[in-house]
């Protein structure tokens, strides 16, 4: 690989792409056009508006059913009040509210107090939403309690009291906050949701056109049978990429930040000089590169994986939209940054950028924000860098489309396609049916869901397919070595993933509400301990693994039997619809597709899947009730150092289980 | 020269099974003739070229171009090939003279070297004019001359042609054929493939037919002709498919 050569490609793709209309508008031109334009527009409508609504005159009725000497003087002050125009005495004003040509109705009430005293009630009926109503009840308001404080002086004065004894706390608001903090609260607002979107834009043009682009054109070949290696293209190409990416953020951020300034020291009363935060925009920048990079590497999968640039673009829909919708997280008010978030992809990136402009950032959540972010790119150019070098993603034509024989129906249901939509329909069917029964009754619920929306249907599709069940469950047994082997491993695969469940809690601490459920499930109310054991791990470890590891590592195992394990197991975890335990039910679940592919009998999974369940309720009902368990379990956390000796003895017997167990057992 | 031995091409299809695009095929080009490898549309030409070109990887056997193994060392097998096809595209943003030298510097060729090689091709192929005109604007035939250009820019010992002539018309592809001829008259070794039997008549040293990925016959066009007493080269690749057929059923009910 030469450096050389790298550079000869980025120089002839930067010169390629700058003669493209489309880069130069939405890279060059809308940035320095846009924000400028639209700033100034807003802001020349936004005055004008306001005072339009100011010159407008508002009419208003009154209805005065009081007919003393308070309500003549209001009557005479409001109809001393500039743009304001009084009807009286219309039979249908009432219409003529509805129909928006009265924007209020006072209504004046007599209203006795003791002695002589009595007091005006006047009654505002207006409509909040019509602004032109709400400036009728701003004007007639504010005359009204210009009336009251009059009226009330002079009752007081009648007595000999001056006013100023009504005087006794007077609220003065005094904002600190600087004209950088509210400039900074105004862009928090939007700068993470648009710096996100304008990244990805910025990159999906450069990276359509320079590899769909030249499969559309014809051009891929050519360049592929030039001296310069795949790895150059690509880097030269990468490199093309980024830098028009950074370019579009660079020119979006200046310009925003200008035209902000230029909006906020208008607003304010004084001309106030307002600096530009350039070490914000700097640490601003210091994360917008990895995240322009990330972007930038999944587009230009995308582009190798299309066939053309139409097909490209579609792809680049989706991740447009997630990424917007994470972005926006960070805008919700109730979302504190915390090292769970600043793990999140995209949310951690928005959450610092807001943070930054509020000026309250937490220099430990910058950096993990930052090294995870890193290690994201890391993975990403890594993926595309390989795409790219993939002949058969490379030259992918439409040719590739089969047809399927209908005659083999049983090879059908079998097909990673089939269990794909049987896996949705199974899913929908979970949401929309079992949560409701698990509400309704937890136990009955769970033994619903589990005969009706797993056990059954994967029977049922197993007969469609007109398939031997003996054969797709693998009902097989296997030596029974294996049995006590994988009945002694389960003590230290429960401490493992208990302790990973641990520290996920510690990352996204789980809800009170969350731990107070699986509590319900625990103690299933007046059931004896052989009972829960029935519902909660025998047959769940049946049901699930008929359905996981009998039937979906077969149909995906045209993917490879590694791949179908980690399918399977990803499968099995979003079946559980809860995100805390996703990470650990996934790797018990390549654990249990293990044992199944290596002894090729059902039995051993359904066993560990039993025994994992069985200890979880054992350790829950009786934990603290057997003498020396403190030292491993106290208050509901597994003690940390149990890691070592429970790895060790995992090991162990792994070692033991793939020497007597060589090779696989299912082909 | 080329040496191709046993070479091979299997790709998967969706439902796993495997699809050989070339099976098992041997030849050899040697320099300052012209090779045609002559077959149907799907035969397989393309895939052989593409290995060939070290674009595809294949899965058995190797080829020698010029001393180079396709499998071992791919990037000095492109050094030493010039690749055109029919349906080449150009970069229509860049002018004729940015691309070739673009391509140019990607074959190490010294700016130098590469601003004289422009200078001599473009007076040989009457392409001054338009050198620094976008190719959105030239004619097919005018980026066709632009194309030739680029695929010779480090005067490779070997051209490689994939249906140079397909889909361009009569003047342009005039233009194609000279050039292929002119290749041979400076001693490159020349391998194009083509579906068109008149071409393969009319400019080929020696043809390799090739269907089903596999060799079906190989020879010069008088050599056919004495073999099979057919004058037509289409009766001549009829009479070879049809053997080849036959061949095939036998095989199959040996098997039963």
């Amino acid at each position: 690989m030469s450096i050389k050569k790298i550079l000869i490609v980025f120089r002839k793709e930067l010169l390629d792409l700058f003669r493209d209309r489309r880069t130069i508008i939405s890279s060059v031109v809308l940035p320095i056009i846009l924000y400028p334009v639209l700033m100034i527009g807003f802001n020349a409508l936004m005055s004008r508006q306001t005072v339009k609504l100011h010159e407008q005159e508002v009419i208003i009725y009154v209805i005065d059913n009081a007919g003393d000497e308070y309500s003549q003087i209001a009557f005479e002050r409001l109809e001393k009040t500039p743009k304001l125009q009084i009807f009286q005495e219309i039979d249908h004003y009432k219409v003529l509210f509805k129909e928006k040509v009265i924007q209020a109705i006072v209504t004046f009430e007599r209203e006795e107090l003791y002695d002589e005293f009595y007091y005006l009630n006047a009654r505002i009926t207006f409509n909040r939403v019509d602004e032109k109503s709400e400036l009728a009840y701003n004007t007639v308001s504010r005359v009204l309690q210009d009336l009251e404080k009059e009226l009330v002086g002079s009752r007081l004065e009648a007595i000999n009291i001056s006013e100023d004894i009504l005087k006794a706390v007077e609220v003065e608001a005094d904002n600190v906050a600087t004209e950088q903090q509210t400039l900074g609260m105004i862009l928090a607002r939007f700068l993470p949701y648009f710096l996100i979107l304008i990244s990805i834009s910025g990159s999906s043009v450069a990276a359509v056109d320079l590899v769909a682009g030249e499969k559309e054109r014809g051009t891929l070949e050519t360049i592929l049978v030039s001296a310069a290696s795949r790895m150059e293209l690509v880097l030269g190409k990468f490199v093309a990429v980024i830098s028009i990416a950074l370019l579009t953020v660079l020119l979006n951020l200046a310009s925003i930040f200008f035209s902000f300034r230029h909006l906020v020291s208008q607003a304010a009363a004084e001309s106030v000089a307002i600096q530009i935060p350039f070490g914000s925009l700097f640490l601003i920048l210091i994360l917008m590169v990895p995240m322009i990079i990330f972007f930038a590497a999944v587009v230009f999968s995308f582009s190798t994986y299309a066939r053309n640039m139409k097909e490209s673009y579609s792809y680049t829909q989706p991740l447009m939209i997630v990424a917007m919708l994470l972005s926006l997280i960070s805008a919700l008010p109730a979302i504190e940054t915390t090292l769970g978030m600043t793990l999140i992809p995209v949310i951690n990136v928005s959450l610092m950028i807001k943070d930054i402009m509020m000026g309250d950032l937490n220099i430990s959540f910058f950096m993990t924000t930052l090294i995870s972010t890193c290690i994201l790119v890391v993975l990403a150019v890594s993926f595309s860098i390989k795409l790219f070098s993939k002949e058969e993603i490379l030259f992918r034509t439409t040719e590739d489309t089969e047809i399927i024989d209908k005659n083999k129906r049983g090879l059908r249901v079998l097909s990673s396609k089939f269990a794909t939509l049987f896996f949705i329909l199974i899913l929908l069917l979970f949401y929309y049916l079992g949560l409701s029964w698990q509400i309704a009754d937890l136990e009955s619920g769970l033994i619903k869901t589990l005969i009706l929306l797993v056990f059954l249907p994967t029977l049922l599709i197993i007969k469609i397919g007109r398939l031997s069940f003996k054969e797709v469950l693998s009902l097989k047994f296997t030596r029974a070595s294996n049995y006590l082997l994988i009945l002694l491993a389960s003590i230290p695969i429960f401490i493992l993933v208990t302790l990973l469940s641990q520290i996920i809690n510690i990352i996204y601490p789980f809800p009170e509400q969350y731990l107070e459920n699986f509590q319900n499930l625990y103690f299933l109310e007046g059931r004896t301990f052989l009972y829960s054991l029935f519902i909660i791990a025998l047959l769940p470890g049946i049901v699930e693994e008929v359905m996981f590891r009998g039937y979906f590592i077969k149909a995906f195992r045209e993917k490879g039997i590694w791949n179908s394990i980690v399918i399977s197991a990803i499968l099995f975890a979003i079946l559980h619809l809860d995100i805390f335990r996703f990470v650990p039910v996934a790797i018990l679940g390549v654990w249990m597709g293990y044992l199944l592919v290596k002894s090729g009998s059902i039995f051993l999974p359904i066993l560990a899947h039993t025994a994992n369940n069985s200890l979880a309720l054992f350790i829950a009902r009786y934990g603290e009730g057997i003498p020396g368990i403190e030292l491993i379990v106290s208050d509901d956390m597994v003690a940390w150092w149990t890691v070592i000796p429970a790895a060790i003895l995992f090991l162990v017997l792994l070692a033991i289980f793939e020497k007597t167990n060589k090779g696989f057992s299912v082909a | 020269m080329i040496r191709v031995e046993g070479l091979t091409k299997i790709f998967k299809k969706k439902n796993g099974s495997e699809f050989r695009a070339v099976n098992d095929f041997s030849f050899t080009a040697d320099s300052g003739k012209i090779v045609s490898l002559l077959g149907v549309n799907g035969a397989g030409k393309t895939t052989m070229l593409r290995m060939l070109s070290t674009v595809l990887r294949p899965d058995e056997g190797d080829a020698i171009l010029q001393g180079y193994s396709i499998c071992k060392d791919p990037a000095k097998v492109r050094s030493v090939i010039g690749f055109l096809s029919g349906d080449t595209g150009l970069y229509n943003r860049l002018t004729p003279r940015e691309i070739i030298t673009y391509f140019g510097r990607l074959y190490d060729v010294p700016d130098p070297e590469i601003k004289d090689r422009i200078r001599k091709m473009s007076r040989l192929l009457d392409m001054e004019e338009f050198l620094d005109r976008k190719v959105d604007l030239l004619s097919t035939g005018m980026k066709q001359k632009v194309s030739i250009c680029r695929s010779i820019i480090h005067n490779p010992p070997i051209m490689i042609f994939d249906e140079p002539t397909a889909g361009l018309d009569i003047l342009t592809a005039r233009t194609i054929v000279s050039f292929i001829h002119q290749c041979r008259e400076d001693g490159k070794c020349i391998l194009f493939s083509t579906h068109i039997m008149r071409e393969a008549e009319r400019i080929a040293d020696k043809i390799e037919m090739i269907h089903k990925g596999k060799l079906l016959a190989e020879g010069t066009l008088s050599e056919f002709r004495a073999e099979t007493g057919f004058e037509d080269l289409d009766d001549i690749f009829v009479h070879y498919v049809n053997k080849h057929q036959l061949l095939a059923e036998e095989v199959s009910a040996d098997e039963y």
